[in-house]
């Protein structure tokens, strides 16, 4: 069987056993808790992608649910419509809190976010609570009615269950769409490193308010079906952080980063404790001891446990066989293109095919007290190789970050072909075609390598949201274009073959070819290279050196920091030398060689003669 | 100015900063030495509360043995929950290590339950319940003892981390640990320690605020998110900061339910935290740290 | 340690599998006896409530079946956790009926979780009893529901011709929990307080659960209040109330709801609680039944019966008395129920309402040496 009637078959199952289900459990009790669970799971999926996809805590989940369930049951109550505004609208609304949300929160990580997050939970709750005109306060609001398709009123839970039975599908399917394209890999960039994420282009601020609101969103729905469904009835005790928390669990407990363990441990969560009844009220003692084996033991939560096992391997495999990606690498594999391939040329020549290129103007940093660069004129050519070079501390990294958005300039400008990108975010400095690696790798170490160098495309593509979801074939072939290129790259640095390997598992040699490969991949106009040979042996030095020229000689203007002074020697068309942040020489690779004040500061001389 | 209205929601802002300092402090020992959040903060502080309750109605002894039994037994607690529930996860990610003290929260509320049954229980007080009258503020003597104890407890800290050789070795740990293993240091025992202390910490908030706020299996809840938005209002990864912005936060609670909605007084510390960390996110006494490109 | 993994997997997964054969043994009705559905909050926030409430039915089931059930058959009294929450209680509910197949439900307190399984026990036509006492629970149109305790209206409209009458007050404060019957009173208390004329001064709200009061406290002082009426919900809440409100100089007289004279509420607040007033659903030695009640509840535990529980001891026997009238037959037992009148329980007597009230009167009783006094018995009427 190929993948193809599989997944048609796939299809037919699944419908078949939503069709079936309500007849097979026909019990009113069930059925509820089905429901529930579903609408769980839908908070559930949007926790996933904020914090699956995207890396961010939010404990917020249960604020945004019970935003939606208050929106729904508004519309419906108060403004006498059909069900179906109000659902849209608490999807809708519940996406405009997370934007709320998101926007005052993107500077934060990790713990203070999460706490921010609990704090707007805590305080939305107050509001549906006290806010009695709007939300009838703590009496909560009666009488929610059932949606209607036609004339036939969904009120009970069997047929209620099929429409939260498709939309869970349908939102499901949007989930694991969205991490495949990229939009997801935007997302799985920021939490792998959201620093490197900025510099390949990546508007981290704007990418991860999209999290929260698609988050929220998608909780607000959840809301929506169970203010609609069950008890027809809300009320804001139910909307408190202890169930944030509980979403949270499920989320995890599921697998994080995974759509369908999302859903899985949201029905098992709900459904659990049903069935633990018999332990009475010691139950939950025996769930939260199961919560913490879990995270010791299976810290993938289900979905990670699963994929460990050798034959979710091997289906995967199979799976994917079809795949488009899958057969542009076996195509591009089968060519029998030589092992490492030549830089195809890149459309770097603008204004002025000849110049400078880059200016620094009396360029500084002050760290308090501390003048890491101060006062520095540099002026890099077009299509050059430019070396900065001197003692640590002098400055080289630092005007790297300045020249790259990491670090906003004390002092001086920046100009890039004339227009000035002094102090502008790392993403747009990126968008002007500056391109950068680090000293300490900063790979996306769990992505594979073909996604690390398409995500360095990110700022050359523009599918949004929604393309990525629904792929239509302006999506697709876009897709395609950017994973042929990803293919020249890999060709390039001579990384053919190790395309669906994962990035942390590369030898050091390999993932520093791998970062070059992603800041290539984007056609940058100048390249910025942080110590690009530190931790190289001899043979991978000479291998850097052959690329680099290769590189130059496509057009590409060069600016790196190094200490392997032979490979300075080699590839440098000019040398600038700093020491304690200023510039004390700059000329050919022999006039530097010569220079006393270089020689003194860093160069040293030899003993004897070679 | 209605002096009298404002001296007396002072004093019980005093009271109540105290126990969120204390709480806070906790927090920010063990944040400082593992980079975890303990989201079982406040269960720290509900279970010697129990054990302090139940020893003072099966054994009636006296209070001091009861003091003394519960700290030790939070010691132990403390370097228990460290082996069960960071010890195993302290590799990974935050993420895990942030369920897992969930889960032990969930864990040890409910076992309060099946132990010590659900109704709230009420902790015999040391102080008389008289209430003092000094300048013409009516001051319920536990509250006196709450700040001369957390003060106390503070003048100790500052003594034993400072001047110690034990509590310089903990701040070694706490700074950096790998330095610290090449130095010798023991790092595990280290960490246990912090976790024994920090635990030790909740004891006394819960002996403290037993006899006045009634015992009961979610007292700890609120309190633990609470002392964790002051210990960022004040600077987190900062001692003094815990406990300054413990202070801070419950003498502003009192003050905004007065003047300006009592009913939304639980939001006031995450509208604080809010606030700080969009715009003084090192808080008032913290550092700020830059991530090295 | 992929072994570790697939061992922990595996006994999981069992555990779950035994789980749900033996929840799914556990259903088999036997014939012979009645089953009568019970769904307390055994886990959760409200897991104290639920101890109570326990005790009390257990107390009632046991002399019910001793004295030799209904016809010769024994009360079979299935208990189901709702989970303090709602969507927990109308899973309950519906476990009760659809798996455990009960007669007839005692169920729920709090009021918000009554409204959540309202429609479900509408559309099963279960006879239901309920200690909740938000008003509008027995005026929704849902005929199936029963209220044995009185409702908030009859609290607040004692406690206002209480102060008005007997203790000649006109300025009047009011703090109460924010959360559904806290307000619900507040809101009774304010309308019934305008209705007879006096002056609310203040009106001020607290989270429940929250730890303290100096700001509101405060607040109504300076408002020049005479009285407070506390409307609280739960007993430690009211206690710590009380006593911050004793330890400011007891700057005005206070007349609490029925939380503040509950037995937890005065172990915990000891002598801070001396002298207030408060509402009681009754007071044991008033009549018989409570005096009785209250014995045979000590003699039972071995320790003070609790005010707020003993809903569940007068619903089950009222319900059992029902089903000997009217046979095993929901309708008719629902008829037998409001045909209940005069009937001498622990909380009074019940004489039912055509919409489902039961109880008409509440007690007024003021705190002496740490037991409530009955003071006076308010009869407010039915509305």
């Amino acid at each position: 069987m190929n993948p193809r009637t599989a997944k048609s078959l796939l299809v037919a199952v699944i419908a078949l056993a939503v069709l079936v289900f309500p007849w097979i459990v026909n019990s009113s009790y069930w059925l509820n808790l089905v429901n529930l669970a579903i609408s769980f799971s839908i908070a559930c999926l949007g926790l996933n992608i904020v914090l699956g996809y995207a890396g961010q805590l939010s404990l917020a989940q249960a604020a945004f649910w019970g935003v939606g369930a208050y929106t729904s049951a508004l519309v419906a109550t108060r403004l006498g419509v059909s069900t179906w505004p109000g659902m849209i609208a608490a999807f809708a609304v519940a996406g405009l809190f997370g934007v709320l949300l998101g926007i005052p929160t993107l500077k934060l990580t990790g713990h203070y976010l999460a706490m921010t997050t609990i704090g707007f939970g805590v305080i939305l709750q107050l509001i549906l609570i006290n806010a009695i005109w709007l939300t009838n306060g703590s009496d909560g609001i009666t009488k929610i009615p059932s949606p209607r398709i036609g004339s036939l009123e969904l009120k009970d839970p069997s047929s209620f269950f099929y429409l939260a039975a498709i939309t869970l599908i349908l939102l499901t399917w949007a989930s694991i769409r969205l991490k495949g394209s990229r939009i997801g890999r935007a997302f799985l960039a920021i939490q792998g490193n959201e620093m490197a994420a900025e510099t390949v282009g990546i508007d981290t601020t704007y990418y991860k308010v999209v999290a929260f609101a698609l988050s929220a969103a998608y909780a607000g729905f959840g809301g929506a079906l169970f203010a609609h469904s069950g008890s027809h009835y809300i009320s804001p005790d139910t909307f408190s952080f202890d169930q944030s928390v509980l979403l949270l669990v499920m989320a995890v407990l599921g697998g994080n980063g995974s759509a369908v363990g999302a859903v899985v441990g949201a029905v098992l969560l709900t459904l659990l404790p049903e069935v633990l009844r018999f332990l009475k009220d010691s139950y939950m003692m025996f769930y939260a001891a199961g919560i913490i084996l879990i995270m010791i033991f299976m810290p993938g939560g289900i979905a990670g446990l699963i994929q460990l096992l050798p034959v979710s391997q091997r289906l995967r495999v199979w799976w994917n066989q079809g795949s488009a990606t899958t057969q542009q690498v076996a195509a591009a594999l089968a060519a029998g293109k030589p092992a490492r391939g030549s830089l195809p040329a890149a459309v770097v020549n603008g204004p002025g095919a000849n110049g400078t290129l880059l200016t620094l103007k009396g360029l500084a940093k002050y760290f308090g007290g501390l003048k890491a660069v101060d006062g520095v004129d540099i002026e890099v050519r077009r299509g050059e190789i430019q070396a900065l070079i001197g003692p640590n501390g002098s400055g080289k990294t630092t005007i790297l970050n300045m020249l790259s958005g990491l670090y906003v300039p004390t002092g001086g400008a920046i100009l890039l072909e004339g227009t000035a990108i002094t102090g502008r975010k790392p993403h747009v400095i990126a968008a002007h075609g500056v391109s950068r690696t680090f000293q300490n790798i900063r790979l996306f170490g769990e992505l594979t390598v073909l996604d690390n160098v398409l995500i360095g495309q990110h700022g050359r593509s523009k599918a949004g949201v929604t393309s990525s979801v629904l792929q239509p074939s302006s999506q697709q072939a876009e897709e395609a274009a950017m994973r042929g290129k990803a293919l020249e790259m890999l060709e390039f640095v001579g990384l053919r073959g190790k395309e669906f390997a994962r990035a942390n598992s590369l030898p050091y040699g390999q993932q520093r070819l791998l970062e070059l490969a992603r800041a290539l991949a984007s056609d940058p106009k100048l390249l910025l290279l942080d110590e690009p040979a530190a931790g190289l042996n001899a043979a991978e030095t000479e291998t850097l050196v052959e690329l680099l020229l290769q590189i130059r000689d496509q057009g590409i203007t060069i600016l790196l920091v190094e200490h392997d002074m032979s490979l300075v020697m080699n590839v440098s068309d000019h040398i600038t030398v700093l020491n304690f942040g200023k510039k004390i020489a700059e000329g050919s690779a022999e006039a530097i060689e010569k220079n006393q004040e270089v020689i003194d500061a860093y160069l040293g001389t030899e003993v004897g003669n070679a | 100015m209605d002096w009298p209205t404002n001296l007396q929601m002072l004093t019980a802002g005093l009271a109540m900063g105290s126990i969120y300092a204390l709480v806070a402090l906790g927090f920010v020992l063990i944040f400082n030495a593992v980079g975890v959040v303990n989201f079982a903060q406040g269960e720290f502080v509900m279970v010697p509360a129990f054990v302090a309750v139940w020893l003072m109605e099966i054994l009636k002894i006296r209070f001091a043995l009861i003091y003394l039994v519960t700290v030790i037994f939070m010691g132990i607690f403390g370097i228990v929950f460290q082996r069960v529930a960071y010890y195993p996860l302290r590799n990974r990610t935050f993420l895990p290590v942030i369920i897992s003290t969930i889960g032990v929260s969930i864990f040890l509320r409910n076992g309060a339950q099946v132990v010590f049954g659900a109704e709230p229980l009420l902790m015999r007080r040391p102080t008389s319940p008289n209430v003092l009258k000094i300048a013409g503020v009516f001051v319920d003597p536990q509250y006196i003892v709450i700040i001369v104890c957390t003060l106390a407890l503070l003048a100790f800290q500052y003594f034993f981390f400072e001047k110690t050789s034990l509590g310089k070795k903990m701040r070694a740990t706490a700074q950096d640990k790998e330095m610290a293993r090449l130095l010798g240091i023991r790092v595990a025992t280290m960490i246990a320690i912090t976790f024994a202390y920090s635990s030790i910490l909740g004891a006394a908030a819960g002996i403290l605020i037993g006899p006045i706020f009634y015992v009961t299996k979610e007292m700890g809840g609120l309190l633990g998110l609470k002392a964790f938005c002051s210990s960022i209002v004040g600077g987190f990864g900062s001692v003094p900061g815990a406990v300054l912005g413990g202070i801070f936060l419950g003498i502003v609670e009192v003050f905004a339910a007065y003047y300006i909605s009592s009913a939304y007084r639980d939001a006031f510390a995450f509208i604080m935290l809010i606030l700080v960390l969009l715009f003084r996110p090192q808080g008032f006494f913290g550092e700020k740290i830059a991530e090295k490109a | 340690m992929l072994n570790t993994k697939r061992i922990l997997w595996v006994t999981l997964f069992s555990c779950t599998l035994l789980a749900t054969i033996g929840g799914g043994m556990a259903a088999a009705a036997a014939g012979g006896e009645i089953r009568i559905g019970f769904t307390p909050p055994i886990t959760g926030a409200s897991a104290s409530e639920g101890s109570f409430q326990i005790k009390a039915i257990k107390l009632a089931l046991k002399e019910i079946n001793a004295a030799g059930g209904v016809n010769g058959k024994q009360i079979n009294l299935i208990m189901v956790d709702n989970q303090s929450s709602n969507p927990g209680a109308l899973a309950a509910l519906q476990k009760a009926v659809e798996q455990e197949k009960v007669l007839a439900l005692i169920g729920v307190v709090k009021s918000t979780q009554v409204l959540a399984a309202s429609d479900a026990i509408k559309g099963y036509g279960i006879p239901t009893f309920i200690g909740g006492t938000n008003v509008t629970l027995t005026r929704q149109g849902n005929p199936w529901l029963f209220r044995v305790r009185p409702d908030d209206s009859i609290t607040a409209l004692a406690m206002i011709k209480y102060i008005k009458e007997d203790l000649k007050l006109s300025k009047v404060g009011v703090l109460h929990d924010s959360d559904a019957f806290g307000t619900g009173g507040g809101d009774l208390v304010e309308t019934y307080a305008k209705e007879y004329g006096l002056t609310v001064v203040r009106r001020e709200k607290y989270t429940t659960k929250d730890k303290d009061y100096t700001a509101q406290l405060l607040s109504v002082k300076n408002a020049g209040a005479e009285i407070l009426i506390a409307y609280s919900t739960n007993p430690e809440d009211a206690a710590v109330i009380q006593r911050q409100y004793r330890q400011l100089g007891s700057p005005f007289k206070f007349l609490g709801s029925p939380a503040h004279q509950h037995r937890d509420a005065l172990n915990l607040a000891r002598d801070a609680a001396e002298g207030i007033f408060a509402i009681a659903d009754f007071v044991p030695g008033q009549t018989e039944a409570n005096r009785k009640y209250a014995e045979d509840y000590k003699k039972e535990y071995n320790e003070e019966y609790d005010g707020l529980s003993a809903w569940t001891y007068d619903g089950l026997k009222i319900l059992v008395n029902a089903i000997k009238k009217a046979g095993e037959d929901r309708a008719k037992t629902r008829e037998a129920i409001l045909a209940t009148q005069g009937y001498q329980g622990v909380l009074g007597t019940f004489s039912f309402t055509p919409n489902g009230d039961g109880l008409h009167e509440v007690s007024v009783v003021q705190i002496e040496k740490g037991t409530p006094k009955l003071l006076k018995i308010l009869n407010v009427g039915t509305k």
